[in-house]
């Protein structure tokens, strides 16, 4: 015990001593989570509206505030011809170009049918389809307004109607950085646990210090476990000063029991460093270790769910899925974070992760022998 | 050039012996395209939906079948009272519920408006606001087809036309923010690493006393990552264009020419570096945080500028990463050619200009 004792005391003096690891421990969570916490938004807020009014009458103006007043538009700009506008289409300061052709009022008074035209900038496919979907409500509106009612006479049925009444549940003020903080802890410890632990032995293997620890009297066993106590130390530091400034900064609001919080961040360090140990393993140099490691980092990041969910993966897709650590612990973060989950609502994340620690854990066990 | 191509060589050498760096650096392009192409999806299928129909008279029976018959919705188990919702929710057998009060048919034909209740699990954000409105057009459409209205058609015959990318494709989302993530990696990282390598186990000192200036020494390094990275282009467009059927719109030499200089630019950051720092390890953290996580984040890849707070929205101008997604945006969607690109290059251009300056006055002082 008293050897295992020394070697982490060891690992943890070489973390100290070594300034720019130390910076980086510190300063990763806290810049990472203040970027990405305030870029990290799907909304869109606004569409930049630009309008060629042709007709310039009562009812194309009534029909130009009723864009804005919606409040999904934002007037940016008013052109004289196609031309013009298509200039500040292409450089992106209109999303959409409305025309309004000359003949507007007229031909509603006279009930013909005018038509209006609109080209969405399709590029950003999710920004056009709320595009087209704010136009239609927009305009749906605008037959209902007494401006558009008294001016041509025509009576919209819209009076009747089935309402939607919303409720968010768990996420009453609909805050994006509640849904979004607890995934990206995971994400900085998950980054930080597979390099660092994955580098640390390839670094010895290459320095040629690994070799002295080889021929000292030491057991496999004290050798893993002297590595890997550090980095989960680290980890625990890293996740804890995350979320301080989560719920300092952030006013994040832990609904769950941050106990049980720290046994899923225990457990999936576990995997997470035991993964990044045998990634070093198999490795000769750092980096290799390191494209193997940014590899792993994507494939579990990009299929947590933290960014897209899961529900719309393809069947294969969910199958791999099922085998990445980090959905099960971003899961069980919302879970216990946002809806106040008790360990029996988590037990499924909890013993998945268990049960992966153990597998990667005896592996690096039993593949360490052979390189020894 | 004679005294470099030896160095060249050897260059090419290790990489091409490092078989497992050499493997990854091929197949993480593939595997990226494959993920952001089939798995990663930001629209939402196959939500798992519960209706609580308390009227269960024709109007709501209709109403219901019209929302589960949506490709959007699968059904869950009919929940039977309010209580067992949240315990649903929490098990995450749901994501969202219908309420259908009693008496709705009897209510709409009295007084014409009644309310239905739709509950999301908004610890979703993004996928409860998309279900949120899947419904609500579902519902407006069963609204209209119910209403006698004299007009079958709107009062305005609306012409609405989507530009540069009719069929709403994702595939334009996401290509150019690969190709920055992936030249960025193979670029910027895997030279940085290598160049500090050399400082890490003192070679460097050797090849300082060398015949060989020290800029010969960096663009030997470079010239193979340059090479690959370029390789890794090929096959993401290439991908693409075979699997997703991306259109190219504009000049294939314009395409290649961007993806250059911002190789260059990237290499010339990964070279700067390696000059700051003494350790592989150091090379690497600083370069995934100065390089690799603003270009996943803040170069509009993923999110989009516009929605950021101003400060940010100028933070993300720094990184070359935003000018080159910009760029090849321009000349792959719009079909645009160098006049209106220009400004990217000229900017991209001088940072690779800057950033080799710096670097070759540091390493003179090593």
């Amino acid at each position: 015990m008293n050897v295992t004792l020394e070697l982490i005391r060891k690992e943890l003096l070489q973390i100290f001593r070594n300034k720019l690891i130390m910076r980086v421990i510190i300063m990763a969570p806290v810049v990472q989570l203040i970027v990405l916490v305030f870029a990290a938004n799907f909304e869109i807020k606004h569409l930049n509206l630009g309008v060629i009014d042709r007709d310039n009458t009562a009812l194309s103006h009534s029909m130009k505030n009723s864009f804005v007043s919606s409040g999904y538009f934002k007037i940016k700009d008013i052109s004289k011809n196609y031309t013009e506008a298509l200039k500040e289409f292409d450089k992106e300061n209109v999303d959409i170009i409305l025309e309004i052709p000359d003949n507007f009022e007229r031909d509603l008074k006279n009930g013909i049918r005018p038509s209006i035209f609109l080209a969405v900038n399709a590029i950003n496919s999710m920004k056009a389809g709320v595009a087209s979907s704010y136009i239609a409500k927009t305009m749906e509106t605008y037959y209902t307004s007494d401006a558009f009612q008294k001016a041509t006479k025509i009576i919209s049925s819209s009076q009747s109607s089935i309402n939607i009444e919303y409720s968010d549940w768990y996420n009453p003020h609909l805050d994006y950085k509640s849904y979004m903080l607890p995934g990206i802890l995971c994400v900085i410890i998950t980054i930080m646990g597979i390099l660092l632990t994955a580098l640390n032995v390839v670094r010895e293997k290459e320095i040629g210090t690994i070799e002295q620890l080889n021929v000292i009297p030491i057991t496999k066993a004290q050798f893993i476990i002297g590595k890997l106590v550090p980095f989960l130390l680290v980890g625990i530091v890293q996740f804890t000063l995350g979320t301080i400034i989560a719920v300092s900064l952030f006013s994040l609001h832990i609904e769950g029991s941050i106990f049980l919080l720290y046994i899923m961040i225990f457990v999936y360090l576990f995997v997470i460093l035991g993964i990044g140990f045998f990634i070093s393993l198999i490795s000769e140099t750092q980096s290799q270790a390191m494209f193997v490691s940014l590899f792993c980092m994507f494939i579990f990041i990009l299929m947590s769910g933290l960014f897209t969910p899961i529900e719309s993966m393809p069947y294969w897709a969910q199958k791999i899925v099922m085998v990445n650590p980090t959905y099960y612990m971003v899961d069980a973060m919302r879970l216990i974070i946002l809806k106040g989950s008790t360990f029996y609502n988590v037990i499924r994340d909890f013993s998945v992760l268990l049960a992966m620690g153990v597998i990667i854990n005896l592996m690096t066990f039993k593949f360490y022998k052979k390189v020894n | 050039m004679n005294k470099l191509s030896p160095f060249i060589r050897k260059e090419f050498y290790h990489i091409f012996r490092d078989k497992k760096t050499l493997l990854i650096i091929f197949v993480l392009p593939i595997v990226l395209i494959t993920l952001f192409g089939f798995a990663i999806r930001s629209e939402v299928r196959d939500a798992t939906i519960t209706i609580l129909d308390k009227s269960k008279d024709e109007m709501s029976i209709e109403l219901t079948n019209k929302i589960l018959a949506s490709k959007y919705f699968i059904n869950s188990a009919n929940v039977l009272t309010d209580s067992e919702l949240d315990e649903r929710f929490k098990n995450k057998d749901i994501s969202v519920a219908v309420i259908i009060p009693d008496n709705f048919s009897r209510d709409f034909k009295k007084s014409g408006t009644t309310t239905i209740q739709i509950i999301t699990d908004a610890t979703n954000l993004n996928t409860s606001t998309i279900i949120k409105q899947y419904i609500s057009s579902i519902v407006s459409a069963f609204t209209k087809e119910k209403l006698k209205s004299p007009y079958i058609k709107d009062p305005i015959n609306m012409s609405l036309r989507l530009v540069y990318n009719p069929e709403l494709r994702d595939v334009y989302m996401f290509v150019p923010g690969l190709l920055a993530l992936i030249l960025t990696l193979i670029s910027a990282i895997m030279s940085s690493v290598s160049l500090t390598k050399e400082k890490e186990t003192g070679t460097l000192s050797i090849l300082k006393v060398s015949p060989l200036r020290i800029y010969h020494i960096i663009i030997g390094k470079l010239i193979p990552y340059l090479f690959l990275s370029l390789i890794d282009v090929i096959i993401v467009i290439a991908m693409s264009i075979a699997i997703f059927d991306m259109p190219i719109n504009g000049s294939y030499i314009m395409l290649f020419l961007v993806c250059i200089i911002f190789l260059l630019t990237a290499l010339s950051i990964g070279v700067f570096v390696s000059s700051i720092t003494d350790t592989q390890q150091g090379a690497l953290l600083v370069s995934i945080i100065s390089l690799f996580l603003p270009t996943t984040l803040l170069s509009g890849f993923i999110y989009p500028i516009e929605n950021m707070p101003v400060i940010l929205q100028w933070l993300c101008q720094i990184f070359p990463a935003t000018w080159f997604i910009e760029a090849i945006k321009t000349v792959m969607i719009k079909g645009e050619g160098f006049h209106f690109i220009w400004m990217q290059l000229l900017v991209l251009s001088s940072m690779a200009i800057f950033f080799i300056s710096l670097s070759i006055k540091k390493y003179n002082k090593i």
